[in-house]
């Protein structure tokens, strides 16, 4: 069969044609993204020849008398299905990997990446899985091996590498590890299998209620780590919406010194009565004052730990507003471009192996960095590293090649914080002077007043500019000097509510309570943001996310239990590093499964009920685009007109009289801002059509159209 | 399991724990029961009323506690025929 296959796609491909017949073998390399493949080649060899098997790229290359064929995935290229089709049936637990274009019609290309691979593993006498070293990686490997190539255990080879430079990679194919790295591969496998039977039996559940107390059903869903996170987002929107604020007073004075102006503030941050805020001000307005008591110290701050993947994420969001998933994305094009090491890791370590001399000399070499190169070159080389650990890599870190001129502006400022960062480990503790002193006002008053300067540098010299400090500078005092308090000022002010998740915080808490993996978790964000359970960028719950959390926890609380997830995740780890419970994790999975159901099945009626009234308010809320600027009580809502079906934008106070209305675009999907126009104060919208989204004000009489 | 078709005064959904407002609103309301006394001490002589309309301009309030307050005051109003 393998053969007709062969004759019938690569008739033309007379290379393989001639190997067909021969009894030489080749050693077959899987890699997980073609840029991968590509470097590899590059790297096991000087003359690699690259030719095209139904549209993918292949690479031949010769390293010492073995010859080596380097093909490429593009990720996953299986993944779990079952074969009960009917959208209605539950439990599922019965399940195969499958082809991904069987699972999914758009995933079409998929079928030649198979079968190109087929082809490739009929001559080869060794398999190495060469992925990314990790357990996603692993997975990978394995299932094209296993259901791709069929091949036998005995031919199979695990190549572990950390960054894709010629030398590591050349290191990694001398020493590749016999047999397939089960500990890996189980603890990925566990963990779709988990994942895949609690999401699709849930969200079958779910559905099927659904369609208990409506006809009008669209998709639904919750997954293992999904509904915790969610819960996480409706707990804080229930803290903040239920808020109530406590006043409190701040008292400033602008004092006057021989030497020079400054503020002060009052030694009680806050004061909890007006009265007590006012006397202060009466009783040292104009007033002398004496500087009562100087204290200047020296403080140490040592230097960052390596960037892993979190810390690196939360930098970029903080330094350049990059989403967790965007920092993700570049720096796997880094990675992929040899710049850096494999940057998916959980490390804060910097091991010496990967040679920090050499990496440093060949930083150098870029202008931008010659003048950090040669202050390090001179120093003894002793990183400062974190408490986390990664068995699989070392932290992220620069790896000295050269970048391509042609990397794009976000690939270079991440680039940018990486090398820094990387040098900064390195640096020493910076010193700074901090002054503080109190004044005092009769014998009753006492104000304080800081500032500092900076006495040495150290690491900061390589990372100033993604730190984040603010010091006040201060005139010379001495104890015994009399002051003047010009001036004191009163500010009224309130407790601040709780902020809202963005996509940095979130992700931080995720990893607090141990839901998720680092390369997970973005991706659940995102899946939250498809469903339509949450919006904005300061995160805030659908009133449908809000509903599908006040449902699960009402009539089965399991499902968003923090407890049990992270307690998964535990036992996940655990397989990871070898401990064999693949078969306890996936029992206890079942029954938890199968309770859940039952909890749901019990309430089914209500359960239909409230989610297809959540379902007809996020309706009616994702239609509402701002508040009536005319009448200032209703809302402008989108409206489709019954006659011609023409979609409008109204207010929803018609009933009383307020005629506030506007033509719409016709095509196009209407996205709200939520901004108003700084002309007439409706809102603005975007809309998303065949053509470049474009923004525009819902006010047709807008005077700035005009 | 028991239904009571009892809907909450300001957002229609169903009332469990309170006879007018849904466990939201509720919410809500304990909030402000329990702030007042501090908002008493912070103002002197501060009352209901006054502290209600404070509730109402304030941003950093929930828009929960908004609804409440205002549903209290309007209420109020109705109801003692001044
Ligand atoms: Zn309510």
């Amino acid at each position: 069969m393998n053969k007709t296959l062969y004759k019938e796609y690569y008739k033309d491909f007379t290379y393989l044609t001639k190997k067909a017949n021969s009894v030489s073998k080749y050693t077959l390399v899987i890699c997980e993204k073609a840029d991968a493949a590509k470097r590899i080649a590059n790297a096991l060899g000087e003359k690699v020849t690259t030719f095209n098997i139904l549209n993918s790229p292949v690479h031949r290359v010769k390293r010492g008398s073995e010859e080596y064929i380097i093909c490429s995935a593009v990720g996953h290229l299986y993944n779990l299905g079952t074969t009960r089709e009917k959208r209605d049936v539950f439990p599922i637990f019965d399940l195969t990997w499958y082809p991904l274009n069987v699972l999914e019609k758009r995933k079409n290309y998929i079928s030649n990446k198979i079968k190109a691979i087929l082809t490739l593993s009929n001559n080869a006498g060794k398999f190495v899985n060469a992925c990314d070293y990790d357990v996603e990686g692993s997975v990978i490997g394995h299932n094209i091996l296993r259901y791709g190539c069929k091949a036998e255990s005995s031919k199979v080879f695990r190549a572990k590498f950390s960054t894709l430079t010629k030398e590591e990679v050349s290191n990694a194919f001398d020493h590749l590890k016999v047999g397939v790295d089960f500990s890996l591969v189980r603890a990925g496998v566990t963990r779709h299998i988990i994942d895949y039977i609690w999401g699709i039996n849930l969200s079958r559940v779910l559905l099927s209620a659904l369609q208990h107390s409506t006809n009008n059903v669209r998709a639904i869903s919750t997954g293992r780590v999904q509904g915790p996170t969610l819960k996480f987002i409706v707990d804080r929107e229930i803290e903040i919406r239920s808020f109530v604020t406590k006043p409190y007073w701040t008292v400033k004075a602008f004092v006057n010194s021989s030497n020079g102006k400054f503020y002060a503030e009052y030694l009680k941050d806050k004061i909890d009565t007006q009265s007590e805020a006012l006397l202060i001000k009466e009783e040292n307005e104009g007033k002398e004052g004496v500087v009562d008591q100087l204290r200047k110290m020296t403080v140490q701050i040592v230097p960052p730990t390596p960037f892993n993947i979190g810390d690196l994420q939360k930098d970029a969001f903080r330094l350049f507003g990059f989403s967790p998933s965007l920092t993700l994305s570049i720096a796997e094009r880094l990675y992929l471009n040899a710049l850096i090491s494999y940057p998916r890791t959980n490390s804060q370590k910097l091991p010496a192996s990967i040679n920090y001399f050499k990496i440093i000399k060949e930083l150098g070499r870029q202008t931008e960095y010659q003048k950090e190169a040669a202050i390090l070159m001179k120093t003894k080389l002793v990183p400062k590293e974190g408490e986390k650990y990664d068995p699989a890599h070392p932290s992220i870190y620069p790896t000295g090649e050269i970048p391509p001129i042609e990397i794009d502006g976000r690939q270079k400022k991440l680039y940018d914080l990486i090398v820094r960062r990387f040098f900064s480990v390195f640096g020493d503790n910076a010193f700074k002077e901090r002054m503080q002193l109190s004044i005092k006002v009769g014998n009753k008053y006492f104000w304080k007043v800081s500032g500092g300067r900076n006495l040495y540098l150290g690491w900061l010299v390589f990372y100033e500019k993604y730190s984040e400090r603010e010091e006040r500078a201060l005139p010379p005092l001495e104890v015994g000097d009399k002051v003047l308090i010009e001036n004191v000022i009163v500010n009224e002010k309130f407790n601040k509510r709780p902020p809202r998740y963005n996509y940095g915080s979130l992700l931080e808490k995720m990893e607090e309570e141990n839901l998720g993996t680092k390369s997970t978790r973005a991706e659940i964000i995102e899946t939250l943001y498809k469903r339509g359970y949450i919006m904005g960028d300061s995160i805030t719950p659908t009133n449908l996310g809000f509903q599908i959390i006040q449902i699960l926890s009402r009539y089965s609380n399991k499902i968003i239990s923090t407890e049990l997830t992270r307690d998964l995740e535990r036992k996940l780890e655990d397989i990871e590093n070898g401990n064999d419970i693949f078969n306890e994790v996936l029992e206890d999975t079942f029954y938890f499964t199968l309770q859940a159901i039952n909890d749901l099945m019990l309430n089914i009626e209500d359960v239909g009920q409230d989610l297809e009234q959540a379902l007809r308010e996020t309706f009616y809320e994702k239609s509402i685009l701002g508040k009536c600027p005319q009448c200032k009580d209703g809302n402008l809502i989108i409206i489709r007109n019954k006659n011609n079906g023409k979609r409008f934008i109204g207010c929803t106070n018609y009933k009383n009289g307020c005629r506030a209305s506007s033509p719409l675009p016709q095509s196009g999907v209407i996205q709200n801002t939520g901004k108003t126009c700084s002309t007439c104060g409706w809102p603005i919208i975007i809309v998303k059509g065949k053509r470049r989204p474009w923004k525009l004000c819902t006010n047709i009489k807008c005077n700035r159209k005009k | 399991m028991k239904k009571n078709n009892k809907i909450c005064a300001i957002c229609k959904r169903k009332v469990e724990k309170h006879d007018n407002f849904c466990n939201y609103h509720f919410l809500a309301l304990l909030n402000i029961e329990k702030n007042f006394q501090t908002w008493k001490d912070a103002y002197e002589n501060l009352n209901w009323k006054e502290y209600l309309e404070k509730l109402i301009k304030n941003e950093e309030n929930g828009i929960w506690v908004q609804e409440v307050a205002k549903y209290l005051i309007t209420e109020k109003m109705e109801g003692s025929n001044v």
